[in-house]
């Protein structure tokens, strides 16, 4: 087709960011989930300090539901994971009716743990369908640019949450290097200066611990 | 004797890969937006070849006919004229768009797509229940349940000699193809929050159109364009528009509609692109003109009509009111204006006092209202959980007007999941069957 519209590319870029952050957020959910078992059952405080969203839990059996579960809750998995949905199912011609499946599935999976006592085992599958689609997007976005557009979200979201979430360096440069190949290759708009001052940041390693804050401010900037 | 046990061992996977495609409608209750999956039913509505070659002659000729009168009564009026119709019963219909005079679209096709609501009696006459002409939907889900029924079970499709039914989006491209004034196929919605939106985004990609939204839509220089992103502008040739008439064009119509483009109908009335379904075509399936179609096949095609009405009673008339209200309590009464099963009235259903009161309105709003003789449907077999029961049911048929007048070897066979209702639609609970068009 090749011709999308800027509420179109709208939906693309978030449909990128709210996958994203489902995939990220879950796998670092393991991790929180791991310690509150074995060392500080009272860990989700630090997740939710680490995320920047407000600690709404009563205690951990709170939190593990809630978090994964609460559809009224606008920062839990499920809420990112219906915005996902909701952007994809604009985009259905552009990203196929079968790349959508794979977050209806992932909607699916986590609904059906309503009731269940370990709903965390469940979100193996959310991962797991969440690979799918983006294999899906590879395959089924027949327009290169689109294809581009969904995957900037992606690696812009993850940026975010590499950052805020203290990842090592080297991984942060990594998805850095991801996300600039793929905002060369559109034509959305965006504040080319900040991205310049990102991209100058990034290239003062030594430093990189101490310019983390203002790498993420300024990352939040180029698509404002 | 057709084998669809397959399909019946099979239907839960079936539901559970339709609900992984997203095979939904939205329905609006207390105004909050629910999006819900519809009900499907396996055992397929098998329709013999014989059948089916009687029921394309009559659909064709009846969308025929209508595609002229909607050509003749936006223009020179002849068939009012002639006394065929009386004038005010057109003009004061509401379908009618005294905006559309003189209007005529590429091809002269004012119906690219119809739906027309069959229903078959026990003793097996089809009767022509309802045309829909404006944005009938539905075609869709038989389509992908189709798709996703032979994957599920395919030894029932190797068994029986069925004509495919995943080519209705070719043929939806083919109307588009043949209609366009030059440029890119679009089809429009009014948002992710209508209760078709499944059908729109599905039917955009299966037919390779663009989805938008209005807002993505711009008139300049007396011709349509889709706005890229990247501020281009790409013309659109032919417009598939999901939103009602009135809500299309807000200089044209009502000034308040958010979900129109402003300016369309004036790139329309240029000749700059095709507008499917055309606008004003209302008249044409008002509920009250149904009763002229078999009048209107005579009239423009000199043919004796194929398929039946259900006898109907127009309380405009006096002879027919007086019917109506003599034998009220065991007619079916609907109000013109009203359609999605709402605003049908059993007369059976109501009290001595309800009566009284439908029947001062009808008296009071003749031109409101028909009243019909329940056809007694043949019921279908539905699955109830594991028994076998049977329901209501009726069939939209599809018919796509392009370069010729086409039948889709299929339809939505909608069916009642209350034993005691007669009626269908979705937005009442109803669920589906996919239909089969026997080949041999």
């Amino acid at each position: 087709m090749g011709v999308i519209s800027l509420e179109r590319a709208d939906s693309l870029f978030w449909l990128g960011r709210y996958v994203e952050r489902v995939f990220t957020t879950v796998k670092v959910f393991f991790d929180y989930y791991d310690c509150m078992i074995d060392r500080n059952e009272r860990e989700y405080i630090h997740f939710c300090e680490a995320l920047s969203i407000p600690n709404i839990y009563q205690d951990r059996e709170d939190f593990v539901k809630n978090y994964i579960l609460d559809e009224s809750n606008p920062d839990s998995i499920i809420s990112n994971m219906l915005r996902a949905c909701d952007n994809a199912i604009v985009s259905r011609d552009d990203i196929s009716t079968e790349s959508m499946s794979y977050l209806e599935m992932c909607l699916q999976t986590i609904r059906a743990e309503k009731d269940s006592p370990a709903p965390v085992f469940a979100l193996q599958s959310v991962i797991d369908h969440i690979y799918a689609f983006w294999g899906s997007i590879d395959d089924c976005i027949l327009d290169e640019e689109n294809r581009n557009i969904v995957k900037c979200g992606r690696y812009v979201e993850r940026l975010d949450l590499y950052l805020r979430l203290k990842f090592d360096q080297t991984l942060v440069e990594k998805e850095f290097r991801k996300f600039s190949k793929r905002l060369e290759r559109v034509r959305i708009g965006y504040h080319a200066e900040q991205y310049q001052q990102v991209a100058a940041m990034m290239e003062r390693k030594d430093e990189f611990e101490s310019l983390r804050s203002s790498i993420l401010n300024t990352l939040q900037q180029i698509f404002c | 004797m057709s084998d669809y046990l397959d399909l019946i061992e099979r239907a839960g996977d079936i539901n559970h890969l339709l609900a992984r495609y997203g095979v939904k409608f939205g329905i609006y209750k207390n105004n909050v937006f629910n999006e819900q999956l519809f009900p499907y039913d396996a055992i397929p509505r098998i329709i013999t070849k014989q059948e089916f070659d009687y029921l394309e002659r009559g659909l064709i000729q009846r969308v025929d006919a209508l595609n002229c009168f909607l050509y003749d009564v936006y223009n020179k009026q002849q068939i009012i004229r002639d006394g065929v119709i009386p004038a005010d019963f057109i003009f004061s219909s509401k379908g009618y768009l005294p905006q559309c005079e003189g209007m005529v679209p590429p091809g002269k096709i004012y119906s690219h797509i119809s739906g027309i609501d069959l229903v078959q009696a026990k003793d097996g006459t089809w009767y022509v229940l309802e045309d829909n002409l404006r944005i009938p939907s539905g075609a869709s889900y038989p389509m992908i349940a189709r798709e996703l029924a032979r994957r599920a079970a395919p030894g029932a499709f190797m068994k029986n000699p069925l004509y495919d039914n995943r080519n209705y989006a070719d043929m939806l491209k083919e109307c588009m193809d043949y209609s366009n004034t030059g440029g890119i196929n679009v089809v429009m919605t009014p948002g992710r929050y209508n209760s078709a939106f499944f059908e729109h985004s599905y039917l955009a990609e299966r037919c390779g159109a663009v989805l938008a939204m209005p807002s993505d839509l711009i008139v300049e220089n007396d011709h349509l364009y889709y706005k890229e992103y990247t501020g281009k502008k790409v013309q659109v040739g032919a417009l598939y528009r999901r939103v009602a008439d009135e809500y299309l064009d807000p200089v044209t119509f009502l000034p308040e509609s958010l979900i129109g483009i402003p300016g369309v109908m004036d790139v329309f009335r240029a000749g700059n692109v095709a507008i499917m379904n055309a606008p004003g075509n209302g008249v044409a399936d008002d509920k009250g003109i149904y009763y002229f179609v078999p009048k209107m096949i005579e009239y423009y095609l000199g043919e004796k009509p194929i398929l039946h009405n259900a006898p109907t009673y127009l309380a405009f008339y006096e002879e027919d009111r007086r019917y109506i209200l003599d034998h009220i309590d065991h007619l079916v009464v609907k109000d013109v204006s009203e359609a999605g099963g709402y605003g049908v009235i059993f007369g059976s259903d109501l009290s001595a006092e309800e009566l009284e009161n439908l029947k001062q309105l009808i008296i009071r709003e003749s031109r409101r209202f028909i009243a019909q003789e329940v056809i007694d449907f043949l019921d279908l077999k539905i699955m109830d959980g594991n028994d076998e029961v049977e329901r209501k049911a009726d069939l939209r048929a599809f018919v796509l007007s392009g370069p010729t007048t086409r039948v889709w070897p299929s339809g939505l066979t909608r069916f009642s999941r209350n034993p005691d209702s007669f009626v269908v639609n979705s937005s009442q609970g109803g669920g589906f069957k996919d239909t089969w068009v026997l080949s041999r």
